[in-house]
């Protein structure tokens, strides 16, 4: 089936449009927060799917390494560019809400300097993309880049619990207010499929300038 | 000192709004590219 | 064949700048903020210097003066350091919320602070009462 990503784009597109109007509008206002804690619903779903991209690199650059499929470099060139727009995406979003629940932008907590550990070193594989004339070696150095830059990921999630930081643990659906995990689970999956759809673009792309490249 | 954040509707605003617009460019970007480069 | 100076110039901001996260910021300053107990026992070497102070501020103890905020933070142990914030505090602050504080540690043993910060957790609960048009919904966990 060609380009069934476009309907799942779509689906997404569909779903985060009714979850957001549901965040927005009929899921009650955060006790302290008030009407701010809305932005939850697009920035954990942005962050959980940014997590989930950078691992797909990482999926990618193992299955390089092993079978020497050209599938697995296009997953790779594909899926960090998509992390690094919903990353960047991330941090903006983040400050955004930080400001007027924290009191300010940013700090250098475990968890936002470890969001920015991980955005810079996907940007730098991207860079060290860019500067390989060789299809091979490109693959081969920015695979096992991807797999180190990747052992920082489980920190990125895990060091709320770890260490001392200004953001929050993880919630669970028995911390927050099941009018508020609605939401939160649809835009999750909308984001999903919309960064699917990203990545699977992407992918074709990759697989497009690769043929031509190859073929010189 | 109420400890309540009262209003704030301008960033959830700015929130929502950079990330539909980021999505939106995104696609686009992508869409435009694939069709320069011919992608089936 | 196309110019590489920009992926250069790029690949060289982003070794700079992971260098001096792992190195600089994180490096002399592991720990993110000391709790109040901490920080006594380390009075020494907090004094004079920039570091983080982070706890919950002790009921009753806050006190407001014009732009200047006094309160305690304390920690699980009891311990508690009173805190000359020199800043507006944020909406949320209020009695018994985590606070995460920048500044020094005078020799009076006062932290002095420009930078409050305020902690939320984990839990997202709907008010007890009031506009909350979402029907029927239990109060979370607090």
């Amino acid at each position: 089936m060609r380009r069934w990503e476009i309907w799942v784009g779509l689906l997404g597109l569909g779903m985060l449009v009714f979850g957001s109007y549901y965040g927005l509008v009929l899921a009650p206002r955060e006790q302290y927060m008030g009407d701010v804690q809305r932005i939850m619903y697009v920035h954990v779903p942005t962050a959980w799917n940014t997590l989930l991209c950078f691992t797909a690199s990482f999926v990618g650059a193992v299955g390089w390494l092993w079978t020497r499929s050209w599938k697995w470099d296009h997953l790779i060139e594909s899926t960090i560019i998509t992390g690094l727009v919903t990353g960047s995406l991330l941090a903006v979003q983040g400050a955004i809400w930080a400001k007027p629940t924290w009191g300010v932008w940013w700090t250098w907590d475990p968890r936002l300097t470890s969001v920015a550990v991980m955005v810079l070193s996907f940007l730098g594989i991207l860079a060290l993309r860019s500067f390989v004339d060789d299809p091979i070696k490109r693959a081969t150095w920015s695979a096992t880049a991807a797999v180190l830059a990747w052992v920082n990921i489980p920190f990125v999630y895990l060091c709320v619990r770890w260490m001392a930081s200004l953001h929050q643990t993880q919630s669970t659906p028995k911390t927050v207010d099941p009018a508020m995990v609605f939401p939160l689970r649809v835009n999750a999956f909308a984001v999903l499929f919309i960064v699917i759809f990203f990545v699977a673009t992407g992918w074709r792309i990759a697989r497009e300038l690769r043929k031509r490249e190859l073929a010189e | 000192m109420s400890g309540v954040i009262q209003g704030g509707w301008e960033y959830v605003g700015a929130a929502y709004g950079i990330s539909a617009l980021t999505f939106a460019m995104f696609a686009v970007y992508l869409l435009v590219r694939s069709r320069q480069e011919g992608v089936r | 064949m196309k110019s590489k100076l920009p992926a250069i110039l790029v690949g060289g901001a982003v070794v700079g700048v992971l260098g001096f996260l792992t190195f600089g910021s994180l490096g002399d300053n592991l720990v993110y903020y000391w709790t109040p107990a901490k920080l006594q026992s380390a009075a020494a070497k907090a004094t004079g210097a920039i570091v983080r102070l982070g706890g919950l501020v002790k009921p009753g103890t806050v006190v407001t003066d014009g732009t200047v905020t006094t309160f305690e933070v304390t920690d699980e142990t009891g311990a508690s350091v009173r805190v000359r914030a020199e800043s507006i505090p944020p909406a949320m602050f209020r009695e018994g919320i985590g606070v995460v504080v920048e500044g020094t540690l005078g020799v009076d043993g006062t932290f002095v602070s420009q930078r409050l910060m305020v902690k939320h957790d984990e839990n997202y609960t709907a008010p007890a009462e009031g506009q909350a048009p979402a029907g029927s919904f239990e109060p979370g966990e607090e």
